[in-house]
């Protein structure tokens, strides 16, 4: 009796060893700075979580990624209260955003010609969001409209409504940017149950709000997107550019799920609302 | 006993408790055969499309040439001239050395200018590249009617491009960025969506999405299967709303509320606006069938209803190809890059300016003349004051 007890012990000794080597070796990695305990469903097929679906950031970053307060926004004589820009809490760890000199000087023409089109050069003045351009990672991310994210076999979808931008993150075969674009190259791997992208090869014309904050085309944006329950994302990036900035900094807002029943992204094609913006110099004078 | 079954089930409780998601890299859903049928299927169980498909070059022309009348395909001999044919126009294009077109321009163009040919110059935009072309026997793309050729506008059509031709009658070719067309304008039209060039589809539970390949356009479209309702008929899009749903293994996607502005908006666009659809858009319904026939080939063919524009529906074929997996479909920045449509208006207010300059710098030079001529007027009454 006591041999067969003594076996026993030595068996479940022997058990939880191997336990313990099993998930202190082969556990998952968590995500930087961040532990979370909500393990996702499965994408059907895959060992990976499925983070198909509508998905909205609800801060206002937009206006402005560091901390802001309310300002009655421009042209308040003509629209009034639909223009003001709300108060709101800062994306960026730390509030700040580590700008070289001459880079700061850069953000604030920005923000003083942020509505200013410049007939003979359209297309390096003002915002580029009040131009229907496209966002660029990570502005897409938290602009005020839903985006969706197909998750596929080998390609990651994520389709936002504004303007139609989309990014493709490549999830296998990943290879360099053939070219600088918009919306850049996205290189895609799983870290555990944490999305990890690698966005290279934007094209430096895209601003990060409309405060006139901006990188160059050097910028480099790691991002991490991990579940923290079945209807919030914690979305995570680190931005690099040693044109731009002294070293890399970080922000850190949820997206959350649009629960509304049969959602669907809606239709933001504005390049035809902008035209008058645009080129309003440019008709001629007694056309309609 | 009862200790050795304690034992084996803590040992199974601690191997379940010690049993980690591991770190894979995504993994490719299982491709499972459905029983029979031979068609792949998503590990969902749909059929699965997913991939790059390529708009196969067939050297077929939309609407089938009248010497063909009601006959829908063609011989193999015939099918092989219509390849040569085509072949020729391409190869007369890019032959930097064929002064086909325009001879003269070679003669008179300075050295940077010599390599381009007039066709050649606008191909370029056209992005012919080597062509590959298919055989294929069909005598037009159009399938329905029958007799392959787009159907008559209805009366009304007729009446509302009319008046919109007044309209264009009475305005220059820029006096607005609304007198270019789409392409100019970088605007995404239904259309151009169903004559795309290349497709990228993905497939998750529940949704296809087809990222879209074409002029000016790049773009997904994301298609929702479980047969949501739409939206009344106030919410409508360039690219319509779109609903998908299996029909065997063949995927229907059906798309209505479309907005008014497909043929362009409120002014008729001054260049080639009959390459485009010319009604209004908001009563189409467009259905497009992708029905995979084996694993390099999809069937493609796009239905377009509307009653107030065309007498009949009419139905257009064109068959997919599959591409290569690392097919690049570059981004579209269209409007980010539209230094086209400046340089049209600025073009545009440059001649009205030149031509109003013109007039003045004649007037000018009457001025001494009038000078002279007011002045003899002034002595001649200074000199006779009874008599005026």
């Amino acid at each position: 009796m006591r041999a067969r007890v003594k076996g026993l012990l030595a068996t479940l000794a022997l058990a939880a060893a191997a336990a313990l080597f099993v998930a202190l070796v082969l556990g998952p990695t968590v995500g930087e700075g961040q532990t979370s305990t909500y393990r996702a469903p499965r994408l059907p097929g895959t060992q990976n979580p499925n983070f198909n679906g509508v998905w909205q950031a609800f801060t206002t970053a937009n206006w402005d990624v560091l901390d802001h307060s309310a300002q009655p926004g421009p042209y308040p004589q003509l629209v009034g209260a639909w223009g003001v820009q709300p108060e709101g809490r800062g994306i960026v760890e730390g509030n700040e955003i580590p700008y070289k000199p001459e880079a700061l000087a850069k953000r604030k023409a920005n923000f003083d010609g942020r509505l200013k089109i410049d007939p003979q050069n359209f297309h390096d003045s003002g915002d580029p969001e009040a131009k229907c351009y496209l966002p660029g990672v990570p502005r897409a991310m938290y602009s005020p409209y839903p985006f969706q994210i197909v998750q596929s076999r080998d390609e990651i979808l994520m389709a936002f409504e504004f303007a139609s931008a989309h990014r493709i993150v490549h999830m296998k075969d990943h290879r360099q940017a053939p070219v600088p674009s918009w919306m850049g190259w996205s290189n895609g791997r799983w870290e555990g149950d944490t999305l990890v992208v690698d966005v290279t090869s934007q094209n430096g014309n895209s601003w990060f709000d409309r405060a006139g904050n901006f990188a160059s085309e050097t910028l480099h944006v790691v991002e991490r997107y991990t579940a923290t329950g079945p209807d919030h994302l914690l979305y995570e990036a680190t931005l690099e550019d040693p044109a731009i900035f002294t070293r890399p900094w970080r922000i850190s807002f949820p997206l959350y799920r649009r629960m509304e029943r049969n959602i669907e992204l809606s239709e933001m094609k504005c390049v035809d609302f902008v035209e008058e913006y645009l080129y309003g110099t440019l008709r001629k004078k007694t056309a309609r | 006993m009862r200790y050795g079954a304690l034992a084996v089930a803590l040992a199974g409780i601690v191997a379940v408790f010690s049993w980690p998601a591991r770190p894979f890299a995504a993994q490719a859903p299982t491709a499972a055969r459905s029983g029979g049928s031979g068609t792949t299927r998503t590990a969902w169980g749909d059929p699965d499309l997913q991939g790059k498909w390529q708009t196969v070059e067939t050297a077929t022309p939309m609407e089938r040439p009248k010497e063909f009348a009601n006959r829908e395909v063609l011989t193999d001999q015939e099918v092989t001239a219509r390849v040569d044919a085509f072949m020729k126009r391409n190869q007369a294009a890019d032959d930097a050395d064929a002064d086909i077109a325009f001879p003269e321009i070679k003669k008179l163009a300075p050295e940077h200018e010599k390599g381009i040919r007039g066709q050649e110059y606008n191909r370029f935009w056209v992005d012919a590249g080597p062509t590959r072309v298919r055989r294929w026997s069909r005598t037009s793309l159009v399938i329905d009617p029958p007799d392959g050729r787009l159907p008559p506008f209805t009366p009304e059509a007729i009446k509302r491009i009319e008046a919109r031709e007044a309209v264009r009658y009475q305005r220059g070719e820029a006096d607005s960025w609304e007198d270019r067309n789409q392409n100019e304008r970088c605007l995404q039209t239904v259309f151009v969506r169903v004559n795309a060039v290349e497709r990228s589809i993905l497939q998750a539970p529940g949704y296809v999405a087809i990222n879209v390949l074409a002029l000016n356009t790049n773009e997904p479209v994301i298609v929702p299967l479980d047969n949501r309702t739409r939206p009344s008929a106030a919410a409508r899009r360039w690219l319509g709303v779109s609903r998908g749903r299996w029909d065997g293994t063949t995927l229907v996607i059906e798309t209505t509320n479309i907005n008014g502005k497909q043929d362009g908006g409120p002014i008729l666009p001054t260049r080639t606006p009959y390459q485009r659809f010319l009604g209004p858009g908001d009563t189409v319904r467009i259905t497009e069938r992708f029905k995979r026939v084996d694993a390099e080939t999809i069937e493609y063919t796009y239905t377009v209803e509307d009653p107030k524009t065309y007498v009949r529906p009419y139905t257009v074929m064109r068959p997919l190809t599959k591409a290569d997996d690392n097919l690049l479909m570059p981004e579209n920045a269209c409007h980010e890059g539209n230094y086209g449509i400046v340089g049209q208006l600025s073009a545009a207010r440059a001649d009205e300016a030149y031509a109003l300059n013109a007039s003045r710098a004649e007037q000018a030079g009457r001025q001494s003349q009038l000078q002279e001529m007011k002045r003899r007027t002034e002595e001649w009454v200074r000199a006779h004051p009874q008599q005026r």
